[in-house]
């Protein structure tokens, strides 16, 4: 159970993914911009949104580095950060980054990773200070 | 003409023994469990014309479990809050009494996480959510563990929390487990120990971690006029209150505060902190237990490391906490673990805890909590006040 599945208010997400871009709802109606897909704005309820497209750009709000999952399907994936990002637009999200030396604060950006089932999801690296 | 509103009152009180590995599935523990609360209360099950099952891993709807179990109810319900089902049930219960719906109702919970059941079409549930099955899971996000490794670590960031606090929270339920035999984990503990067990997903270790188990618990609630004829005192639900989502449209992400904040004056409606003979409170985490004692005003926010700092939580303390070991010692028996700390406070309250026993205990915080949202905090919260008169 830990592939994800369309459905569908979240198809169009999934469609981006797969360009390599990271997109957001956004309500037509209140202007809420919010992630992860729901059903409807969590604000005014209204079903009318558009797509937006992300920097992908955000810094780490914390992190836990995973040593051991119960899932076994992950086991040969560890350690690595998962991540709570908050992007530059506001949004936070949780991910996924490998570099297990990350801080909190630092600058990271998204890269988009297949998975078996063919859908994309967003995980994230580190920027370079400089950038 | 209409009579007056009964009361509703705790009768009875049930806990399997807990067992590291087991065959049997959820049901069976149920079961259990309700035979022996309503064995307690000195109630026969053709008096139980209620039945609240806190469970989100028995796929089938109430009436089919009640039915199962071959109960015939004026009342039956599912409830599905994870770690706040069971005290969340009992205010359901409370109600349903409370408005004539029902006169006795057992709520039951427990359940087998570990075994699965060998029945190859009982499928059991996915995880849990929408948000956890496509935005979390697929990442490997490692369950509670790595949720919580990531709320512990930015209460660290932000307010200088440390390990040596979060500790003591462990060692000292580890020490009331070493007075309770239903425990499953009672070898001593130090702080050392604490510190240097096994990374999970950092900063959480592995004795940050509650320890999955089987077993089963149920509470026995009935009318005020039911339990006059019992040889039980009944215990008494002196406050309750519950918050579904907390700042879940923001207008600031939240992941150390809780709905508690939003509660903590309904808790304590009747009653001051200071009244708590002990607290009972909901430990899948030490760094749960720590925000719980901020968000409801024991420490101010940040200052919760402080408090346990200063605090004496042992059982002879200023507030004992989790006087039976809590679910870190004790193990967590499915949605049961949330109905072992009221199992805990009524037989405090009835002065039957033995070489446990706060002298004295009258009154006594139970707090439960269930779901973490996504990028968020608690889904749901809830806590009471229980004492031996009404409020």
């Amino acid at each position: 159970m830990s592939h994800p599945v369309a459905v569908s208010w979240d198809k169009p997400f999934w469609e981006s993914a797969a360009q390599g871009r990271l997109v957001a709802q956004q309500c037509r109606d209140c202007g809420r911009l919010q992630h992860y897909p729901r059903p409807a704005c969590i604000d005014c309820l209204s079903q009318s949104r558009d797509w937006i497209r992300l920097s992908g750009r955000g810094t780490v709000w914390s992190f836990s580095i995973v040593r051991q999952v119960a899932d076994p399907a992950f086991a040969g994936e560890v350690p690595f950060a998962l991540v709570d990002v908050e992007l530059e637009e506001g949004l936070r999200i949780t991910s996924r980054l490998d570099d297990t030396s990350v801080e909190i604060g630092d600058r990271v950006q998204v890269t988009m990773r297949a998975i078996a089932t063919g859908l994309c999801l967003p995980y994230f690296e580190r920027l370079p200070d400089a950038l | 003409m209409a009579e007056a509103r009964p009361t509703a009152v705790i009768a009875g009180v049930g806990e399997t023994t807990f067992a590291r590995h087991s065959e049997r599935a959820d049901e069976e523990w149920i079961a259990e469990a309700i035979a022996l609360a309503l064995q307690d209360a000195g109630l026969r099950r053709n008096q139980v014309d209620g039945l609240v099952v806190a469970t989100i891993s028995v796929p089938d709807d109430s009436p089919h479990i009640a039915e199962h179990l071959g109960f015939e109810l004026r009342y039956v319900m599912k409830a599905d809050y994870g770690g706040a089902s069971t005290l969340a049930g009992i205010a359901r219960a409370r109600a349903a009494i409370e408005a004539g719906l029902a006169d006795v109702v057992v709520v039951a919970a427990g359940g087998n996480r570990i075994d699965l059941p060998t029945l190859s079409h009982d499928r059991r549930t996915p995880p849990w959510d929408y948000s956890l099955r496509n935005w979390l899971a697929p990442f490997g996000y490692a369950e509670p563990n790595g949720l919580f490794g990531i709320i512990q670590r930015r209460h660290m960031h932000d307010y200088g929390t440390t390990l040596e606090q979060l500790g003591k929270i462990a060692v000292t339920l580890r020490a009331h487990a070493q007075l309770n035999e239903r425990a499953l984990l009672r070898e001593p503990m130090t702080i050392d120990d604490y510190i240097s067990s096994r990374l999970i997903a950092d900063p959480i270790r592995r004795a940050d971690c509650v320890m999955r188990c089987a077993g089963g618990a149920a509470i026995v609630i009935c009318a005020d006029w039911v339990a006059q004829g019992l040889m039980k005192p009944p215990i008494y639900m002196r406050s309750y209150g519950e918050r579904v989502n907390h700042q879940t449209r923001g207008p600031d992400h939240q992941r150390t505060e809780t709905g508690f904040v939003a509660l903590a004056e309904q808790i304590f409606c009747n009653d001051s902190r200071s009244d708590m003979d002990f607290a009972q409170l909901y430990d899948d985490y030490p760094i749960a237990v720590l925000l719980m004692l901020e968000d409801l005003g024991f420490a101010e926010k940040g200052k919760g490391g402080t408090f346990i700092d200063q605090t004496d939580i042992s059982i002879g303390g200023g507030l004992p906490l989790n006087t039976g070991g809590g679910q870190l010692s004790i193990g967590q028996p499915s949605l049961a673990g949330g109905a072992i700390h009221v199992v805990e406070a009524v037989h405090q309250l009835r002065g039957e805890a033995g070489e446990r026993q706060v002298n004295g205990a009258s009154r006594g915080l139970v707090t439960g909590i269930g779901m973490l949202s996504y990028a968020g905090n608690l889904g749901m919260v809830c806590g009471a006040v229980l004492g031996t008169e009404a409020a």
